[in-house]
C-alpha cells in the first residue's frame, strides 16, 4: 500500500532519495530519542546507584575491619557517658554538677539548646566566674576530669581589680551518647540505673 | 559450496562498480572478448576471442549451456555486434571542438534533425579525416540507435545471461575488417535473418554500408539484386583498370566473376561450415585488431536509460546501504546499552546482598565509632585551659605578666601582657615556642605605656595551642 502510494506521487531519484534521507533521519531521531537516550540515562542512572552502593559497602567493610577495636574502646566508656533521660534532665543534672562545683565563683550560666546528632548529644552552656585563679584552676579540674564527659570549646581569662582576682568565661559542652541506637545495634542490654551501667 | 545471499552479492556488485575501472582501457583486440550477434528469428550467436586472435564458437543452444562455455572462458569483454537493419548513419561535418564537447555537441546536431516524435534515441560517433579542402573543419561518422531497439537487444541477451558491455554498430567493425584486408574494396556478409549487409570501402576513407532484404527466393539466385545495386555503386566510383575484390561472407555458391571487372572470394574458408551468424563473428574478429582505442571509446553505443537506471539502481543501493549501516550501528548501540543496564543491575544486586549481609554490623560499629568520636573529641580538650596555664606559668620568662588569655575555638590563643622593658616581649617566642603545647608563638606588638610608678611595655602575642590528642 505504502509502495503503491508513493508510485502515486510520481517522485524522481532525487526526490525519492530526500525524501528517503529525511525518513531516516526522522525514524533515526525517533529511535533516539524514545530508545537510546532513555536507555542511556538508565545506564547512567544505574552506574551511579552502583557506585553509591560499592562506597557505601566499602565504609561498611572499613567499619568491620576497626570492629573489635572499636568495641573495646567502647567498652571503656562510663556510664554516666550515656544518655538517659530526656534532654532538659541531663541539662538540669549537668548544670546543678555546675553549681556545685563553682560555688560563689559562678556569676552566669547561659545553656544552650540541646544539640542532638543521632548517635548522641551535645549540652553546650557558656559559664562566667569570677574569683581568685587557684579556685577557678580547681573548678576546671574537677568539672573536666569528673564523671561527665566535657569538653571545653574556648575561655577568656582577664585580670580584675585585687589581687589574684581574675574572671573567667568557659564556653563547655558535656557529651552524651545515645545509648539505645548503640545497644540495639550491638547486642548488648545495657541500661543505667542510678549512674551505674548494667548490664542484662 | 554454500551458496552465497543474495544481499551479499548486492553489496558486492556495489563495492565492484564503485571500484571497477573502464572495462576499455586496452584495445579491443587485445583483450578477451565474447563476440555476440542477436538474430531475429531469437538466436544468439557467440563466438570467443582470445586475446592472441584465436577463435572458438560456444554453444547458445540453451541458457545453462552457453552460461557453462562462458564460464570456461573466463572474464571477458561482451560486445554485441549491431546489424545495420538497427541503426542509422549519419555523416556530419561541424567546427573544430574540444573532445570533451564532441558528443553533446552530435546530439544536439542529431535532435534537431530528427522528426518530434522520434523515440529517445543513443548515439556514439567515429571521427573521419577532414575532407579535402576542409582541414579546419572535423567530420564525424555518428551512429544512431533507438533507446528501444538497445533495450531488446539488452533483455535478449539478459535473458541468456550475458550482460553486454558494448554495442558495436557493424559499419565500426566492417572498417576494422577492411583496414585488415587491404585488398578487398567490397564486403557481402550474409546474415542468419535473410539479410545481406554489404559494404562498400570508399576511397575518401568512408565506408557504405546496406542491408538486403532477401527472401527465400533470393537466396536460391546466385546474386541478389540488392547486392547487384551495392557492386555497381562500387564500380561507379572505382577505377575502371583495376579488379574490385569482393569478399563474401557467407555459404552461397559464388558467381563467376563479372567481366574480369570484379572477382568475388570467400572470406576465411575453414568455416565455412558454420552458421552465417558465427561466419559474420569470424569476420568480425578479424577486424577488432585494426579497431583503435579512441575509435572504440566513441563508438561503443550505450543504452542511456539503462545507464540511468542502473545509476540510479547505484544510489539507491548506496543509501540502502548507508541506512542499513545507520540502523545497524543504531541496534549494536542499543544492545551494548542493553548490555551495560544488564550489567550494572546484576552489579548492584550483588552489592546489595552483600551489603545486607553486612549492614547490621558495620553500621553499629559506624555508630559506636562516631560516638568515640565525640567522646574523645571532648576529651581531647579537657586539658587545654591547665595545660595553657601550667606551661605559661613555668617557661615565661621574669618581668613578664599577663593581664589577658584567651582561646577559641581553634586552639588560637592571644595575650595581653606587660613587661619591664621594651625588650622582653620579644623573649616569649624563644622562651614559650615548643614548651608543652604552645606552638608558633608571635608577638604582635609592644608599646610603652605611661603609669604612675613609671613606663612599662604593654604587648600583644599569638599562639597556638597543640592538643594532647593531634
Amino acid at each position: 500500500m505504502m509502495r503503491k502510494y508513493l508510485s502515486s506521487l510520481k517522485l524522481n531519484t532525487r526526490q525519492k532519495v530526500m525524501l528517503g534521507i529525511t525518513a531516516t533521519l526522522v525514524l533515526t531521531a525517533m529511535i533516539l530519542e524514545n530508545w537510546t537516550f532513555p536507555a542511556y540515562d538508565e545506564w547512567r542512572m544505574q552506574e551511579t546507584a552502583v557506585a553509591a552502593q560499592a562506597n557505601t559497602y566499602n565504609r561498611l567493610v572499613r567499619n568491620l575491619a576497626i570492629k573489635d577495636r572499636v568495641e573495646s574502646q567502647f567498652a571503656t566508656i562510663p556510664p554516666e557517658g550515656f544518655r538517659t533521660a530526656s534532654d532538659e534532665i541531663m541539662f538540669c543534672d549537668f548544670l546543678k554538677r555546675i553549681e556545685m562545683a563553682a560555688g560563689p565563683l559562678l556569676v552566669k550560666v547561659t545553656p544552650a539548646p540541646a544539640e542532638d546528632e543521632g548517635a548522641f548529644a551535645t549540652y553546650q552552656v557558656r559559664i562566667l566566674l569570677a574569683g581568685k585563679l587557684q579556685d577557678i584552676v580547681q573548678f576546671v579540674d574537677s568539672l573536666m576530669h569528673g564523671s561527665d564527659v566535657v569538653g571545653m570549646e574556648s575561655f577568656s581569662l582577664r585580670a580584675i581589680q585585687g589581687r589574684n582576682m581574675c574572671e573567667c568565661t568557659f564556653i563547655l559542652w558535656m557529651v552524651r551518647l545515645s545509648e539505645p541506637a548503640g545497644r540495639a545495634a550491638g547486642g548488648n542490654n545495657t541500661v543505667v540505673r542510678d549512674g551505674t551501667r548494667v548490664t542484662m | 559450496m554454500k551458496r552465497i545471499p543474495k544481499w551479499l552479492k548486492n553489496i558486492a556488485g556495489s563495492m565492484r562498480d564503485i571500484l571497477s575501472t573502464s572495462k576499455t582501457d586496452a584495445a579491443l583486440g587485445e583483450r578477451n572478448l565474447l563476440l555476440c550477434h542477436w538474430q531475429k528469428k531469437e538466436q544468439l550467436c557467440v563466438l570467443h576471442r582470445a586475446a592472441n586472435g584465436e577463435t572458438q564458437p560456444i554453444d547458445c543452444s540453451s541458457r545453462e549451456v552457453l552460461s557453462e562455455g562462458v564460464e570456461r572462458v573466463g572474464r571477458a569483454l561482451t560486445v554485441a555486434i549491431l546489424p545495420k537493419s538497427e541503426y542509422l548513419v549519419k555523416v556530419i561535418e561541424t567546427p573544430q571542438v574540444p573532445t570533451q564537447e564532441v558528443f553533446a555537441m552530435l546530439r544536439l546536431e542529431i535532435e534537431a534533425t530528427l522528426p518530434p516524435d522520434t523515440a529517445e534515441v543513443d548515439i556514439s560517433y567515429l571521427q573521419l579525416p577532414p575532407s579535402e579542402g576542409k582541414e579546419g573543419r572535423s567530420k564525424f561518422e555518428v551512429y544512431i540507435a533507438r533507446d528501444e531497439t538497445l533495450q531488446r537487444l539488452t533483455n535478449a541477451m539478459r535473458g541468456m545471461g550475458l550482460e553486454p558491455d558494448m554495442i558495436l554498430p557493424s559499419v565500426v567493425a566492417w572498417r576494422g575488417v577492411f583496414a585488415d584486408q587491404t585488398e578487398t574494396n567490397m564486403l557481402v556478409v550474409e546474415l542468419p535473418d535473410d539479410e545481406i549487409e554489404t559494404a562498400v570501402s570508399q576511397s575518401d576513407g568512408g565506408c557504405h554500408v546496406r542491408t538486403i532484404e532477401t527472401s527465400s527466393l533470393d537466396r536460391q539466385a546466385t546474386l541478389p539484386p540488392g547486392v547487384l545495386e551495392s557492386i555497381r555503386s562500387l564500380l561507379a566510383h572505382a577505377d575502371p583498370d583495376q579488379i574490385q575484390d569482393i569478399a563474401w561472407c557467407g555459404d552461397r555458391e559464388l558467381p563467376i566473376d563479372v567481366g574480369s571487372i570484379v572477382q568475388f572470394r570467400h572470406t576465411q574458408k575453414e568455416f565455412a561450415n558454420e552458421t552465417p551468424g558465427i561466419a559474420m563473428l569470424q569476420l568480425v574478429s578479424s577486424g577488432l585488431g585494426h579497431i583503435s582505442t579512441m575509435a572504440m571509446a566513441t563508438s561503443g553505443l550505450h543504452l542511456q536509460g539503462q545507464e540511468e537506471l542502473r545509476r540510479r539502481t547505484l544510489i539507491m543501493r548506496r543509501f540502502a546501504i548507508g541506512a542499513a549501516a545507520l540502523f545497524l550501528g543504531l541496534v549494536l548501540i542499543q544492545t551494548a546499552i542493553e548490555i551495560m543496564i544488564y550489567r550494572s543491575e546484576q552489579v548492584g544486586l550483588e552489592f546489595s546482598e552483600r551489603i545486607s549481609h553486612i549492614q547490621r554490623e558495620g553500621e553499629t560499629s559506624e555508630n559506636r565509632l562516631t560516638q568515640l568520636k565525640a567522646v574523645a573529641a571532648a576529651k581531647e580538650r579537657q586539658n587545654d585551659f591547665q595545660d595553657l596555664l601550667e606551661t605559661l606559668y613555668e617557661f615565661t620568662p621574669g618581668g613578664i605578666s599577663y593581664s589577658e588569655i584567651s582561646m577559641n575555638d581553634e586552639g588560637q590563643i592571644s595575650v595581653r601582657g606587660q613587661a619591664l622593658s621594651m625588650g622582653e616581649p620579644f623573649l616569649l617566642p624563644n622562651a614559650l615556642d615548643g614548651r608543652g603545647p604552645l606552638t608558633r608563638v608571635v608577638v604582635r606588638s609592644a608599646q610603652l605605656s605611661t603609669t604612675s610608678r613609671g613606663t612599662i611595655t604593654e604587648f600583644k602575642a599569638d599562639m597556638s595551642l597543640k592538643r594532647r590528642g593531634q
